[in-house]
């Protein structure tokens, strides 16, 4: 059997190699070259990938069945918390933002005091103002808040 | 020299030099935390100071925080840096027999020998490599792309393929933006924002800062498990080696040191493959190979001083050449461009005074960490304890700051964002985001390079190739560093896995 992740992965890459081998077409010729031999190099990786990836599994399937790579449901969370934070700090900005976001993943991941909590967001809020508002003189984006 | 000597000692330098060396220390220490992401988070802090104080800074927070990791991998069998998981082995097990103290002297001794080795070596291999470099062509430079494009393969965990999907991701992120010569745009889907390019210091401190955030998040600690909860975890006693000891590390060092520094010197093969073929190399080297792995010094030292001879030998294809011998010399390479530091000759003539600077505050960083670590380091550990909630967020927040104080660019956000979730996949399916750095660094590099030798050669490019010397050395050295890659590599790797 075929590692599943590397199956999916392998896929995937074949439709990007595939859509870039198309867009690639509309290139003016000499401009082409490049982006042509990355193009059938990811399609020709993308489909040896599964292959070996038998392969390995057939010489040494513990091995490769206990280092299956997982994404958790945890780090796709904070991922999500920080598109959150990154499109509202164009919108209130960014002091606002990172107390809100601080605030949202200490309890998101959970197990902290308040205090904690509040004395981490006045450490580091000050620690940004003093370097990067003050020091560094960086325009912080202040959203409405102009 | 004298004049650098003055630049270096001048109290501002200094400064910075010691807020380097003790940010690197507090980092290293804290597991989750690398140098990587230190410089990357720090890089911003640079940009009211001169190049020669950010680099030394940006320097002595490599050298200072691969020392550090070592603290937590002795106390709590947890490597504060990647480059520290070799140092585990032994001096976790060395922290159990209760001679931490021991543990914490023998790894600070190593990692300023091998800082100083890589040191010097920087000092004196680079300058004539510059010189060499001033004789570099399209086909020259092209072929050094392909050269450090070579060592792809070997950065891949357990799966050459992978590696190698990972490099040409990299290449195909180069690609973004304007054809350098036809000006044409290339994936840039009709954004203005993409047609300079994809911004790399964003797209570093997105792979190597919020990924890190996501897996710290989903560790839920940053102390292993293993960890003994006792009076040598707290405050370690520091005790010297003795007499028997001081014999084996003079016998292990300078080989390790050695081998650190060749490592550094490969264009992306960093501290964390170094630590482990430097390992590797001691014990088949020792006459008792099986005590490895139960608290020897011998271990320890190889691991620490190979780790640390990466730190300043990695710097010698970035200066001279503009390749990156890891992934923090990846994002130094962004200071230079931020300070207008160029590669290549001129750094070693009309810039020589503030490039020997800049080696000697490498020099004296090294010294200084050695001794400021020993101080500080009962201080330090305790650091290990921060939440890792905390550190989650500040670590996104300090990546949103960063990546928008370069160019106060909201897009530069967006693509460290979407760089962090790229960071994230690659390595959780096992992919080296190194490789795909070097694919982004070395990617308009080799095609330049190839497409003006084709102009210049007439399409002829082997014509071209043979009149070349530089390019048929370099070919050599390509092929050479594929069978040592794949074999030497795998080897110390294996040999990690076996233990």
């Amino acid at each position: 059997m075929v590692n599943k992740d590397d199956l999916v992965i392998s896929v995937i890459l074949l439709i990007l190699g595939v859509f870039f081998l198309t867009h690639v077409n509309s290139f003016p010729e000499g401009v082409d070259i490049t982006p042509r031999f990355i193009a059938w190099t990811i399609i020709i990786l993308a489909t040896i990938l599964p292959i070996q990836s038998f392969s390995s599994l057939k010489k040494n399937d513990e091995k490769f069945q206990s280092s299956k790579p997982v994404i958790t449901k945890k780090a796709m969370g904070i991922f999500l918390l920080t598109v959150f934070c990154v499109v509202f700090v164009n919108f209130i900005g960014f002091y606002i933002s990172s107390v809100a976001f601080m605030i949202v993943v200490s309890l998101y991941l959970g197990g902290l005091s308040k205090k904690t909590i509040v004395s981490s967001i006045v450490i580091f809020n000050i620690f940004i103002y003093l370097i990067f508002s003050l020091y560094l003189e960086v325009q912080l984006p202040s959203g409405i808040f102009i | 020299m004298l004049e650098a000597l003055v630049l270096v000692l001048r109290p501002v330098t200094l400064a910075y030099t010691l807020f380097g060396i003790v940010v690197g220390l507090v980092i290293g220490a804290i597991p989750g935390l690398t140098a990587t992401m230190a410089v990357a988070l720090l890089l911003p802090l640079t940009f009211r100071m001169d190049g020669v104080s950010s680099l030394i800074m940006l320097s002595a927070i490599y050298a200072s925080a691969t020392y550090g990791g070592s603290y937590s991998a002795i106390l709590f069998n947890t490597p504060g840096t990647p480059s520290s998981a070799a140092t585990c082995l032994d001096g976790y097990e060395m922290t159990k027999k209760g001679q931490a103290g021991k543990a914490f002297t023998v790894s600070t001794i190593s990692s300023v020998f091998g800082g100083l080795i890589g040191a010097f070596a920087l000092l004196l291999i680079a300058p004539p490599l510059s010189r060499i470099a001033l004789k570099f062509g399209p086909l020259e430079y092209f072929m050094i792309a392909i050269f450090g494009l070579s060592i792809i393969g070997g950065l891949a965990s357990n799966n050459i393929i992978k590696g190698l999907l990972a490099g040409v991701l990299g290449l195909l992120l180069s690609i973004v933006g304007l054809d350098p010569m036809a000006a044409y745009p290339r994936l840039t889907f009709g954004s203005l924002y993409l047609e300079s390019g994809i911004a790399l210091v964003p797209a570093l401190i997105g792979m190597f800062s919020v990924s890190q955030a996501m897996i710290l998040a989903e560790s839920a600690t940053i102390i292993g498990s293993e960890s003994v909860n006792r009076e040598e975890t707290i405050r370690p006693k520091l005790e010297l080696p003795n007499k028997s000891e001081l014999k084996i590390m003079a016998r292990i060092l300078p080989m390790c040191s050695i081998i650190g520094t060749f490592i550094g010197i490969l264009p992306g093969a960093g501290g964390d493959i170094a630590t482990w073929v430097g390992y590797n190399e001691a014990r088949r080297a020792s006459k008792h190979p099986e005590k490895f792995g139960t608290g020897i010094i011998d271990g320890l030292a190889a691991s620490e001083s190979a780790n640390n001879a990466v730190c300043a030998s990695a710097m010698i294809p970035l200066l001279t050449l503009g390749i990156p011998g890891s992934n923090v010399t990846a994002v130094m390479l962004g200071a230079l461009l931020i300070h207008g530091i160029i590669p290549g000759r001129d750094l070693f003539t009309i810039q020589a005074t503030s490039t020997y600077a800049i080696i000697i505050g490498i020099i004296l960083a090294n010294l200084l960490f050695g001794v400021i670590g020993l101080i500080i380091s009962p201080h330090v550990v305790k650091l290990s304890k921060v939440p890792y909630q905390i550190l989650t967020s500040i670590i996104v927040l300090f990546a949103i700051v960063g990546s928008y104080a370069i160019n106060n660019s909201y897009m530069d956000v967006i693509v460290m964002t979407f760089f962090g979730l790229v960071g994230y996949l690659l390595r959780r399916y096992d992919f080296p985001v190194a490789a795909t750095i070097l694919g982004l660094i070395l990617g308009p590099m080799a095609e330049n390079g190839l497409r003006q030798a084709m102009i210049i050669s007439n399409g002829n490019l082997l014509g071209l190739f043979i009149k070349s010397p530089i390019s048929i050395m370099v070919f050599i050295a390509t092929v050479f560093s594929i069978i040592w890659t794949v074999k030497t590599l795998k080897k110390g790797r294996s040999a990690f896995e076996d233990l």
